[in-house]
């Protein structure tokens, strides 16, 4: 269980505190609720642009990092369609260096020409790494521009394309900020050796002046109609060997039925006894990799079916393979039981897991807040431990009709 | 003047404020180390050998081995063993590096012992099915052909291939062909020799309390402790040095250097020097790689060097990823700052800052329930004792910027570094 307290200072900073008596450190973990679904579609990549920027210093501290290096902490951030998350932790006797630091950039972030300048120039390197340099770099833009075509789903965390980036100016960035980076559209998490007392005092400190400046995110865009056909695209990649893709829309995370497809997932294809890796991997041979998963988003869902083709296989035959196998699933045949007791145990295991690190506790309960239900971040296992065979079953029929797939195919770049 | 125009005042961290694990040896003779129990819920119960690829007779036979340790035994096949642990809700992983090998039994505090009762019982007598071995070279030929697709797999290749020599315990690399030539004799001979439950040490980290405590002492007890196969004395083959190699990649866009040096056997105090020394270097996001070619000059987005452990002393060595028409700047830049360091050593604020960030993540390293495991598992590599943790901030905080600039002096020249280029290279 992950005991906590929430206040709510009068700018409408929301305030989670975590008290771990064995930590030696704090964490200060902030989410701003707003991601790539928030950015224009002339500008995309923006919300990952700004994260960077986040690190460039702000009116009372010249350099962040140099000031988090001092305290002996350490801090990172990430991005995603949804939200754009940042944490830092410090010893726990330095924990006021924390509050000074993320207390002053959500106030007064100091964005200039040479700030953007270097930002653009390391986050036009990260895109090209990982998109262009590496097998299966593009997979995210080339599924989300088929699954999605009006929703700003549609383009992955770094941005649809890199001119976006390229062409970001000084006055879009500081629009973006003023927009999105204020107290009543962000959550702070305070977890580890601290009293509840001490977090109260150093909030009121530190975040209490900064002024109101707006209202939560909406999150107002454009809704996905439903998908009423079967999409297709061939694209090449660096991979050596072709692959298939089969890609579906899904319930997002509140959403209990998720949790039902998210077992479905991890019965399917999510370990090596998983009736995919067995049939096309072990038994025919077709895959070299075989497998599927549920990611479970803030506003939507989204089911990835994959293999990776063998030498001299085709992926026609390869999405028949992938296709056989995942209609007896849903048929029923497959699954016993006992098999879902297994999945089950699996995800009540992988929760405590998750839960053991401070980190992810003080994420968690950030999560669990934007989404509106912070009571239900113990409810996690609950939900997978009410799921029935039967319930998932139906589920999973009646969300991923193969009339109505996104299927992608890879086949190696020939000058690779 | 606001309040928050003045940093808060920051405290040195003077003492690691850690609790030792506790050893033991159990009634079978295996040494077991518990670390100090928390109320979570779950544990991780890892055993762990002191051999690696740096011992393996042939490239990939260490990691296929353990890594198919549960593909099959005389009576149940591979699916029907893990499907053992799942339905327990526990997980199995391996892991193999140059100069270890471990098997971690993840599981919910209720369910642990039984998920170790099923390890001894099905995961003691291996016989590597060659049905499953097939499938294994399969899938790790796969894999490493599309690493082979990118800059950073080649720069760190040729390099390390240059520096020790092909063939080396630190030089190999499997190529597809090594894969295929794996035999289950070859993996049965290397398990029985080397990786029975009976040569390792055990770790115990999580919620481990006293009854539990008492019952793994109980079943871990039953294993009777064996020696290892004498380790295969290996020697490096020494490459060709101060070499610059390039290996073109003409469908990336990107660039990726790796520059390595070899480093002998170094005691506490220096190992902390050149730990020391590689933060300036490239070891954190202050340090002068960092800061001037990716936070100043924006030419790269991950820049970054470390010391890892050889099969003789480390290899130290930096790395990077650039768009191919900044390599030669950024190259020329590493070099300048390579070579900076003994003349102009951190000293005064930047000094007391590295040291500051050093002290915290030293402390932030035995945060956390199951981070005990792996500092000892340090320890017993390099061949330290519980000083190095004990005294670890005395030494850091003596550390003077004269023998910063010495040890730079000794080992920071660029001309002792080979270098490799990979990717899109003008």
């Amino acid at each position: 269980m992950i005991e906590y307290n929430r206040f709510v200072l009068p700018n409408g900073l929301r305030v989670i505190h975590h008290q771990d008596p064995d930590s030696t450190v704090v964490v200060l973990n902030t989410l701003f609720n707003v991601g790539a679904r928030d950015e224009e579609s002339s500008r995309t990549g923006f919300a990952h642009l700004f994260e960077h920027l986040m690190f460039g210093g702000s009116k009372n501290v010249s350099s962040y990092d140099k000031s988090v290096e001092r305290a002996g902490g350490s801090n990172n951030a990430f991005t995603n369609n949804e939200y754009t998350n940042y944490y830092i932790t410090v010893p726990a006797e330095n924990v006021e260096t924390a509050f000074w630091l993320e207390s002053d950039r959500m106030f007064l972030l100091d964005i200039n020409d040479k700030s953007l300048e270097v930002q653009r120039g390391v986050v036009i390197e990260e895109f090209k790494q990982r998109c262009f340099s590496a097998p299966f770099g593009l997979l995210w833009h080339h599924v989300r521009s088929m699954v999605y075509k009006q929703s700003p789903y549609r383009w992955p965390t770094i941005g649809e394309d890199i001119s976006h980036i390229e062409n970001a100016t000084l006055e879009d960035v500081a629009a973006f900020y003023q927009k999105h980076y204020h107290p009543a559209n962000a959550i702070l998490c305070v977890a580890g050796q601290i009293t509840l007392e001490e977090t109260k005092a150093l909030c009121e400190k530190w975040y209490a002046n900064i002024p109101s400046a707006g209202a939560v995110n909406l999150n107002q865009y454009n809704p996905e109609p439903e998908q009423e056909e079967r999409r297709f695209l061939s694209e090449t990649d660096l991979s050596p060997n072709p692959a298939v893709f089969l890609v579906w829309r899904g319930p997002a995370f509140s959403n209990p039925d998720s949790a039902a497809l998210e077992l479905f997932a991890d019965l399917l294809g999510g370990s090596e006894i998983s009736p995919l890796y067995v049939r096309l991997v072990k038994e025919t041979a077709l895959f070299n990799d075989a497998a599927c998963f549920y990611m479970r988003g803030v506003g939507e869902g989204l089911f990835m079916l994959y293999g990776i083709l063998n030498d001299g296989k085709t992926q026609e035959e390869g999405e028949a393979a992938l296709l056989e196998v995942f209609q007896e699933a849903l048929s029923g045949k497959l699954f016993t039981e006992r098999d879902m007791e297994r999945v089950k145990n699996k995800a009540t295991t992988a929760l405590l897991f998750e839960k053991a690190s401070l980190i992810n506790r003080a994420q968690k309960l950030c999560y669990f807040e934007n989404l509106g239900h912070l009571e239900a971040v113990e409810e996690e296992n609950n939900q997978y431990r009410e799921v029935s065979l039967h319930h998932m079953l139906n589920t999973a029929t009646a969300t991923f009709k193969q009339d109505k797939v996104s299927v992608l195919y890879y086949s190696p770049n020939q000058s690779a | 003047m606001t309040f928050r125009e003045t940093a808060p005042s920051t405290r040195a961290i003077e003492s690691l404020n850690y609790t030792s694990a506790t050893r033991e040896i159990l009634a079978g003779g295996l040494p077991m180390y518990v670390c100090p129990p928390r109320p979570l819920g779950v544990l991780k119960l890892q055993f762990y050998w002191p051999i690696g690829t740096a011992q393996q007779p042939a490239p990939m036979v260490a990691r296929a081995t353990n890594m198919l340790r549960l593909s099959g035994n005389k009576h149940l096949t591979s699916e029907q063993i893990q499907e053992g642990f799942e339905y327990l809700g526990a997980s199995v992983g391996m892991d193999v590096g140059l100069n270890e090998s471990t098997l971690t039994l993840q599981a919910q505090e209720e369910t642990l012992i039984e998920a170790l009762q099923w390890l001894l019982k099905e995961g003691q007598d291996p016989v590597f099915p060659d049905e499953e071995l097939a499938i294994y070279k399969q899938v790790e030929t796969a894999g490493l052909l599309r690493r082979m697709q990118t800059p950073r797999y080649w720069s760190s290749r040729e390099c390390m291939e240059a520096l020790y020599g092909v063939g080396s315990p630190d030089g190999t690399f499997s190529n597809p062909e090594d894969i295929e030539a794996l035999q289950a004799a070859t993996l049965q001979y290397w398990f029985t020799t080397n990786l029975g439950l009976g040569m390792s040490t055990v770790f115990v980290s999580g919620d481990a309390n006293a009854q539990l405590q008492e019952k793994l002492r109980q079943v871990l007890g039953r294993i009777n402790s064996q020696e290892q196969a004498p380790t295969i004395i290996t020697t490096n083959t020494q490459g060709l040095k101060n070499r610059v190699i390039k290996h073109p990649l003409e469908q990336s866009s990107q660039a990726s250097m790796y520059l390595a040096r070899t480093l002998p056997e170094m005691d506490m105090r220096t190992l902390q020097l050149a730990s020391l020394v590689n933060m300036f270097l490239g070891g954190f996001f202050g340090s002068r790689l960092m800061q001037d070619l990716r936070e100043t000059r924006g030419l790269t987005y991950g820049i970054g060097s470390g010391i890892s452990p050889a099969s003789n002393g480390y290899t130290w060595y930096v790395s990077g990823e650039m768009n191919s028409s900044n390599a030669d700047a950024a190259l020329e830049a590493t070099l300048e700052i390579m070579k900076n360091i003994a003349s102009n050593p951190p000293s005064g604020d930047e000094l007391d800052k590295a040291k500051r960030y050093a002290a915290g993540q030293m402390r932030a390293g035995f945060d956390g329930p199951f981070a005990l495991p792996r500092k000892i598992q340090f320890l017993l590599q390099s061949g330290f004792d519980e000083r190095y943790y004990t005294s670890y901030m005395d030494t850091l905080w003596s550390i003077s910027s004269e023998e910063i600039s010495q040890f730079a002096d000794n080992y920071l020249q660029p001309e002792a570094f080979t270098i490799a280029l990979a990717g899109k290279l003008n």
